[in-house]
C-alpha cells in the first residue's frame, strides 16, 4: 500500500484515458451523438432551409434552432458515462478504487471532449447549411464554448443521478430540462446578438452570466457528487 | 496488527430482513470464512464490510495498528473481488490491470501487472479485450485486479467461481501471500475453499 496518496490529477487522467480508450473501441457515444446531430441538421435544413425565414428574424430563429440541436445532441450521449458503469456492473469496482471527485472530474473531462468534438462538427455545418452569417465570429464561438461547458457540467451530474434509476433514457432530459433551461434561453439570445448586433457592449455581461452558471454548476457538482455516487 | 471489526450489523431489502445483529472480526494472518445458504446475505455482508452498502444498524471499523482507517485510506488499503463486480469489457487484460493499479498507486504502479499476469498464465492473452476472455480467465483477472495494489485487507466473494485447478492454485497462493499483510474475509459455499479458513462465521437465513 502506498504511504502517499496518488495525486488527484493522476486519477482523473487515468479515468479519462480509460473512458476514451473504451469509447474508441466501442464508439457507442460518438456514433449516437454524431448520428443524432447529423440527422437533426439534415431535417432542419430540408424542412426550414435558409430561405424560408424572413431575413430580420433569421438570427433569433437560427440561434434557437442551433441551441435546440446542441441540447438534444448532448442529451443523446452525455448520460452514457455513468449509465454504462452501472449497466456493465463496473460501478462498484470503480467506487472501491477511485476517489469520488476524481471519478466526476474524469467523466466530466470525457464529456467535455465529446461535446467539443460534436460542437466543432455541428456548428460550422449548421451555419453552412442554413446560411447563417455571423457578424462577430469570435464572440459567437466563445458563447457556444462557455454555454457547452456549463451544459456539460450540469449534464454530467444529472447523468450520475439518473444512472441509478430505472427509465434512465427518459429521465435524463426530464431532469436536465429545468436545470438547463436558464442557460439554454440565455445562450439562444446571446447567439442571436453575436450574429446580428453591430456593437459588442453587451458581451462582457453575457460572458459573466455564462461563466457564473458554469462556475456554480461546477461547485455544486463537486459538493454533491460524492453523495450521489455513493448513494 | 491489522484488524477488521464489525459490530451489530443489520440489513434489510425493503421489508425483507436479510440479517440482524451480525458481529464478526478478523485479524492479520487469518482467513475468516463466511458461510451460509443462498440468500442469507453473504455478498451483502461483504459489500457492507467494503463500505459499498450502509447497514441499518451497526458499524465496521478497520484498524492498522493503533490507527483507524478513514474512507480515503481504506480505498487504498482494501482489495475486493466479488461475483457482481465486473472488469471493463472494452479494455484488454493488461489495460484493466494497469487501470486499477494506477488508480490506487499512480506512478508507483510501475510494471506490477506483468508478473501478476505471468503468474496467472494470462501474459500471452494480455492484448485480448476482457470480453473475449473465458469466464475462468476473467475471474483470474478480477483476482489480480483486487490485489495489484497489495491491499491491507482482502474481501473475496466466491473467488473460486469458474476457476480450474491452476486457477485454484493461484487463488491459494494469493491468499497465503495476503495473509502476511492482513486479514482475508472469504464468503463461499464451495468446499474447495473451506480449507483456507482459520475461522468460520455462519450467516443463517
Amino acid at each position: 500500500m502506498p504511504t502517499v496518496f496518488t495525486p488527484l490529477l493522476s486519477e482523473v487522467w487515468t479515468l479519462f484515458r480509460k473512458d476514451w480508450r473504451a469509447e474508441l473501441r466501442s464508439k457507442v457515444a460518438v456514433n449516437s451523438i454524431l448520428l443524432f446531430a447529423l440527422v437533426t441538421l439534415a431535417l432542419v435544413s430540408y424542412s426550414i432551409g435558409p430561405y424560408r425565414i424572413p431575413a430580420g428574424e433569421k438570427p433569433a430563429v437560427l440561434s434557437a434552432w442551433l441551441t435546440i440541436i446542441l441540447f438534444f445532441t448532448s442529451m443523446t450521449g452525455l448520460s452514457r458515462v455513468f449509465v454504462k458503469e452501472e449497466e456493465s456492473r463496473t460501478a462498484e469496482t470503480l467506487r472501491l478504487a477511485a476517489r469520488p471527485e476524481a471519478v466526476f472530474l474524469g467523466k466530466l473531462l470525457f464529456n467535455l471532449c465529446l461535446m467539443a468534438g460534436v460542437t466543432a462538427v455541428v456548428v460550422p455545418l449548421f451555419c453552412l447549411l442554413m446560411e447563417f452569417h455571423i457578424m462577430h465570429g469570435c464572440s459567437f464561438y466563445g458563447i457556444i464554448a462557455l454555454a457547452m461547458f456549463g451544459l456539460t457540467i450540469a449534464s454530467t451530474l444529472i447523468a450520475a443521478i439518473i444512472s441509478k434509476a430505472g427509465m434512465k433514457g427518459a429521465l435524463f432530459p426530464i431532469l436536465s430540462f429545468p436545470l438547463l433551461m436558464p442557460i439554454l434561453l440565455e445562450t439562444s439570445l446571446l447567439l442571436a446578438k453575436a450574429a446580428a448586433y453591430p456593437d459588442l457592449g453587451w458581451l462582457p455581461e453575457a460572458l459573466g452570466i455564462l461563466t457564473s452558471y458554469a462556475g456554480l454548476m461546477f461547485i455544486a457538482s463537486i459538493l454533491l457528487f460524492e453523495r450521489v455516487w455513493n448513494a | 496488527m491489522r484488524t477488521l471489526d464489525a459490530q451489530g450489523l443489520s440489513y434489510a431489502f425493503g421489508r425483507h430482513r436479510l440479517f440482524a445483529d451480525v458481529t464478526l472480526s478478523a485479524a492479520g494472518g487469518e482467513v475468516l470464512l463466511v458461510r451460509g445458504p443462498n440468500g442469507s446475505g453473504k455478498s451483502t455482508l461483504l459489500k457492507i464490510l467494503a463500505g459499498l452498502l450502509i447497514p441499518e444498524k451497526g458499524k465496521v471499523v478497520y484498524h492498522d495498528g493503533e490507527a483507524v482507517l478513514d474512507a480515503a485510506r481504506l480505498r487504498r488499503g482494501l482489495g475486493m473481488c466479488a461475483v457482481e463486480q465486473n472488469l471493463y469489457d472494452d479494455l484488454t487484460a493488461l489495460e484493466n490491470l494497469q487501470f486499477f493499479g494506477r488508480l490506487r498507486l499512480g506512478a508507483d504502479c510501475g510494471d506490477r501487472a506483468r508478473p501478476l499476469l505471468e503468474r496467472a498464465a494470462l501474459w500471452d492473452h494480455r492484448h485480448k479485450i476482457a470480453k473475449s476472455l473465458s469466464s475462468g480467465m476473467r475471474q483470474k483477472l478480477k483476482l489480480l485486479a483486487a490485489v495489484i495494489h497489495e491491499p491491507l485487507f482482502l474481501l473475496l466473494d466466491e473467488p473460486g467461481s469458474n476457476l480450474d485447478g491452476a486457477g485454484m492454485e493461484l487463488l491459494h497462493t494469493l491468499i497465503l501471500e495476503h495473509k502476511r499483510r492482513g486479514p482475508v474475509v472469504l464468503a463461499s459455499n464451495d468446499p474447495r475453499e473451506f480449507g483456507y479458513a482459520d475461522r468460520v462465521h455462519t450467516v443463517a437465513l
